[in-house]
């Protein structure tokens, strides 16, 4: 049953941290959890979200917001270190991290040009399960990622009316510890950003990120 | 049917990539292969040269679905290297996180990875649409054995509190309150699943065979983080410094992954029913009570049972849990020192993660540093008994007429059964292969 009051905010960084820039979600959610979240607002970091974040949402129909922040792979017109939000409550949200084409109702550092070749795609998952692709496609228990959580969650009607997904374009998800220096410049931005984001919306309502 | 081919690239909701490969000429199986084509890890390889107290912490990463019982294995065979006795404390807290990573991955396992196959849906996505109380169930159990390992050890996978000598992270009391409180009310959600679970219709086939785990020998404890090893055909325990005597390792040339036979069978099982029938009297009186409601008894040679077994254990863990909380509080929890090494020398440690028996066997020079290792994972113990079963179920598929497509899904859920790890079982070295 939705609560009468879903006014909580859980925000979820996702990354590998031993993955380069792929940790970037994780750095993000460490900063917004640093000397404690404002009231109301919940930080979470997983290295698994298709099953942690259905997981943090079961029996929580307190929570209004639901904040993921996550590296993500780009498109040649996007460098990395590109930044934007995906309103997925708005808009085909599962479409754009799955197929690629930014999700036009929402709003961030870029913007949304029809036929523009894609510039995110979910590093994790891939739109249809496939036999034998001979790599880590989507029968690879690791293979889902924020996609397979969102999915989740829709169908068991968990999801929170608001679903914000701040994505990064990451250069080097490979081994190592070090993000590329655009990725790590982004991280204060889309940190402040979140910050100030959530804070709107706590206190407000809505908060159109321009 | 008198000729069948089935190929199976990948085996779907298990870990890693194993295929399936059957062929039938005539009624008679020409070929019949588990192939592990996950790459090999190399951990044995690249824990040369390390220090001894980094073992723990490197071997864990083998898995991130078990990665407290390799740490438990871990440390115990280094301990034993190092002459270091723990408190029992220390083995109390490593204990408790143990119980939480059985229950996830108990969890895990049943409710989304084999019930899918019982309730004819080809995953927990749109099981999540057909029994959407059983997903957002089992959420809330996998998420409370996590926790337990957070609130522990510090991380719900690869724990950064357990250490050779001891632990270095000490819950504090209202935190050991609360994952009692979720435990103790877990229990109307482990009777759901339980209820769930007699409902399904696991298929009837069985298969002599040796079943091998670890008990405890004397204090009536079943055994998950420590003990003997035992077997269903010979019960007398052997000392875990002594496993090569009854874990004998061979490469083949279609598996990543070595096989295994003992010396009193070509191949053995290991898991949660291979614990079941060698400790079924150590069993808490509540799981032997939903062992009764479903018809699991020892010495039960059915594979598919594992799963049954799973759930079973799920109770056994939620009570000891409970208890070992008890016991905690009213001990009181307190800081200690990590236990240092006395020595440096040879050791070998074995824990029952979720899969089954593992062993870690590490030589330790006279620095400190590490000069060899040797790792056996539960999946690598059990791919031989898979083929076995596989060889004994075709026939039996063969007689009852059923299509090429119901074949190969009992094939997958044999396979699945046995919740097989297989990127943890891939890990040899000096294999040859053959175009």
């Amino acid at each position: 049953m939705p609560s009468a009051n879903p006014s909580r905010v859980l925000i979820v960084g996702c990354g590998a941290s031993l993955r380069r820039d792929d940790q970037a979600g994780l750095r993000i959610g460490e900063s917004l959890a640093a000397g404690g979240p404002p009231d109301g607002v919940e930080v979470e970091l997983t290295e698994s979200p298709a099953g942690d974040i259905p997981a943090l949402l079961e029996g929580r129909s307190d929570i209004g917001l639901l904040v993921i922040v996550d590296a993500a792979t780009a498109g040649e017109h996007h460098p990395p270190g590109t930044w934007r939000r995906f309103d997925c409550r708005r808009g085909p949200c599962q479409s754009d991290l799955r197929d690629g084409e930014p999700n036009p109702a929402s709003s961030g550092a870029l913007d949304a040009s029809p036929g523009r070749k894609p510039w995110v795609r979910d590093a994790s998952t891939t739109s249809e399960p496939r036999r034998g692709d001979g790599g880590d496609g989507p029968y690879d228990l690791h293979g889902p990622g924020v996609q397979a959580a969102i999915e989740l969650c829709t169908t068991l009607g968990t999801l929170p009316a608001e679903v914000w997904v701040y994505a990064v374009a990451a250069a080097d998800t490979g081994y190592g510890e070090e993000l590329s220096a655009p990725v790590a410049a982004a991280i204060g931005a889309m940190t402040c950003a979140i910050r100030e984001d959530v804070r709107g919306w706590l206190t407000g309502g809505r908060c159109e990120r321009a | 049917m008198n000729n069948v081919t089935i190929d199976v690239k990948h085996v779907t909701r298990v870990e890693g990539h194993g295929n399936i490969s059957v062929s039938v000429r005539d009624g008679e199986i020409t070929h019949l292969q588990l192939a592990i084509v996950e790459s090999p890890r190399f951990f044995e390889a690249f824990l040369r040269g390390r220090p001894y107290y980094e073992a723990p912490h490197i071997t864990c990463r083998i898995c991130g679905i078990c990665s407290m019982g390799h740490t438990a294995a871990s440390v115990q065979a280094m301990e034993a290297a190092c002459g270091i006795t723990i408190t029992e404390q220390a083995k109390m807290l490593r204990k408790l996180a143990f119980y939480g990573e059985q229950l996830q991955s108990h969890y895990l396992h049943v409710c989304f990875l084999a019930v899918p196959d019982f309730l004819g849906v080809g995953s927990v996505i749109p099981l999540a649409g057909t029994h959407p109380d059983v997903v957002k169930m089992a959420l809330r159990l996998k998420k409370l054995g996590n926790d337990i390992c957070n609130i522990v050890v510090g991380r719900h996978i690869h724990p950064v509190a357990v250490h050779v000598g001891g632990v270095t992270h000490f819950p504090r009391d209202e935190e050991l309150l609360g994952l009692k409180r979720r435990l103790e009310a877990s229990r109307a959600d482990l009777t759901v699943l339980a209820g769930l679970v007699a409902t399904l219709k696991v298929p009837q086939f069985t298969r002599d065979t040796e079943y091998v785990a670890l008990k405890h020998v004397g204090n009536g404890e079943y055994a998950f983080y420590d003990g003997d090893i035992v077997s269903t055909k010979d019960p007398k325990p052997t000392k875990v410094a002594n496993y090569r005597k009854r874990v004998i390792e061979k490469v083949v040339p279609h598996s990543a992954a070595k096989h295994c036979s003992s010396p009193n069978a070509p191949t053995y099982a290991v898991g949660s029913l291979a614990r079941f029938n060698n400790n079924f009297a150590q069993l808490h009186p509540a799981a032997k009570d939903v062992a009764g409601k479903l018809g699991l008894k020892p010495i039960c040679c059915n594979p598919f049972h594992n799963n049954t077994a799973q759930v079973v254990e799920a109770v056994h863990c939620t009570e000891a849990a409970v208890e070992m909380i008890d016991l905690l509080l009213i001990r009181g929890v307190k800081e200690e020192p990590l236990v240092p090494p006395g020595k440096f020398g040879l050791g070998a440690g074995s824990s029952e993660v979720p899969r089954g028996v593992l062993f870690h066997e590490y030589g330790v020079d006279a620095k400190g540093r590490i000069e060899s290792s040797n790792l056996i994972i539960p999946t690598g113990q059990n791919l031989a008994n898979i083929e076995a079963d596989m060889r004994a179920l075709v026939p039996q598929l063969l007689k009852t007429k059923m299509s090429k497509e119901e074949m190969t899904l009992q094939l997958e859920m044999l396979v699945r059964a046995y919740d097989p790890c297989i990127s943890c079982a891939t890990h040899l070295l000096d294999v040859n292969w053959e175009d």
